[in-house]
């Protein structure tokens, strides 16, 4: 147990050798190289996530390279007697807004393009502003960085459509929907930036200069 | 096992900032925000065992309609064809989009069911006082590593999207496993609402 009176709370819990259980968010004392453990989980304890910053980055990346087959690849066929041409995200949507569904292609729009872009986008911008200086207070860069691990599922949107209509549409050899391999390459993607903005430690952005302190 | 220490804790780190405060003493209904990120540390719920317990058991029993019953069907040309979260996955697998299939039955039937189970588990060892159940400590964190992991409120807007697509084309029907589904989603949202791990976590014993 540690005593509160002992704490200086101008400081954080790094400057106090205390560390915060990834787990079960109990403070334990922390002492720097040794193998330490959480009182009361006994999960392993770090103060912050280690290489959080080449984690990230490297998942980012990752994600940024499957992001091209997943949105130059067809994620579904519609078969009409037979014949067809494959759908990609973005032609798909764009029927849509040509056919005066509006509401419904900028849903999907913003939730399977706007979004994963965003997300990498503005994870590789938290992994700048660490190293080097940000124009946004670090209150508004951790809120960006919640954001970026809310928005992360709802990429799954159009992975889920497909898995409908793959079943559903299925009148013999009449009409006939087939899925397409860029439904993978999008199912690799989000979870790549699912992972990637999970392995992200907010905690590195206020580990800056003190002196900023907005 | 040595001395037993209260579990109540006395210090509180920012799981967002690092920034150290005394452990807020909240009522029910409560939250406490941090001084430095305005991140919500801290939430009380109101009543949280036995509101879980009340949507876990609604959630497994409706489960089994929202998973296999069909959501909708489609007429065109006399041809009946119809759709289920199961017969969905199915399809998936049969068009070799092996990884698909097992992400998507992953997201929206093996994590929420995981989660109802475990709740359901979680809430009745600490009504019943078995909180010192060898599992009370591995479930809780089994809990919280798949609770990101649910996705069926995306599922559900996807039904929605494919309503609108093929409304044109098709003559659209909705089945009993639609309202299924969507009762089914609103108690994983629910107990997302409802459920205090950080209350189980202050029930835990510390030996020091």
């Amino acid at each position: 147990m540690i005593n509160p009176d002992a704490i200086d709370f101008s400081k954080n819990g790094q400057q106090n050798h205390l560390a915060s259980c990834d787990t079960c968010h109990w403070v334990s004392p922390y002492i720097v190289g040794q193998n330490n453990r959480c009182q009361r989980c006994h999960d392993a304890l770090v103060q912050r996530k280690p290489f959080a910053f080449q984690k990230t980055l490297a998942l980012t990346i990752c994600s940024v390279i499957a992001f091209f087959p997943a949105n130059l690849y067809p994620i579904m066929t519609i078969l009409q007697f037979g014949k067809g041409q494959g759908d990609t995200i973005l032609s798909g949507t764009l029927y849509m807004f040509q056919n005066g569904m509006v509401p419904i292609a900028l849903i999907v729009f913003i939730a399977s393009f706007i979004f994963p872009l965003a997300k990498i986008l503005g994870l590789l911008y938290l992994l700048y502003s660490i190293r080097y200086s940000s124009k946004l207070s670090r209150r508004k860069r951790t809120h960006m960085y919640r954001y970026i691990e809310l928005f992360g599922p709802w990429s799954m949107l159009d992975v889920f459509v497909v898995a409908l209509l793959v079943s559903l549409v299925e009148i013999g050899n009449v009409l006939e929907v087939v899925a397409g391999p860029g439904a993978t390459a999008f199912g690799v993607m989000v979870i790549l930036s699912i992972f990637a903005a999970s392995s992200f430690d907010s905690k590195l952005l206020w580990d800056e200069r003190v002196d900023d302190e907005r | 096992m040595t001395v037993t220490l209260s579990s109540q804790p006395k210090v509180l780190a920012c799981r967002e900032c690092d920034n150290l405060m005394y452990y807020p003493l909240l009522q029910e209904g409560q939250q406490a925000r941090c001084k430095r990120c305005r991140h919500v540390i801290l939430y009380r719920k109101p009543n949280p065992i036995d509101r879980s317990i009340a949507i876990a058991l609604a959630g497994l029993i409706l489960a089994i309609p929202a998973i296999f019953l069909p959501i909708m069907s489609m007429k065109l040309f006399s041809i009946n064809s119809t759709v289920s979260l199961s017969s969905a996955i199915v399809a998936l697998w049969q068009n070799q989009l092996y990884f698909v299939a097992l992400v998507t039955s992953f997201f929206c039937i093996l994590a929420p069911l995981s989660k109802l189970f475990v709740t359901l588990i979680l809430s009745f060892q600490v009504k019943l006082d078995r909180i010192h159940h060898q599992s009370y400590v591995p479930l809780i964190k089994f809990y919280q590593r798949i609770d990101s992991w649910e996705m069926l409120e995306v599922f559900m807007i996807g039904i929605l999207v494919s309503i609108f697509k093929l409304r044109d084309d098709a003559d659209l029907f909705f089945d009993f496993g639609l309202v299924s589904y969507i009762l089914f989603m609103i108690c994983i949202v629910a107990l997302k609402l409802s459920f205090d791990n950080e209350l189980l976590w202050n029930k835990v014993e510390i030996d020091d």
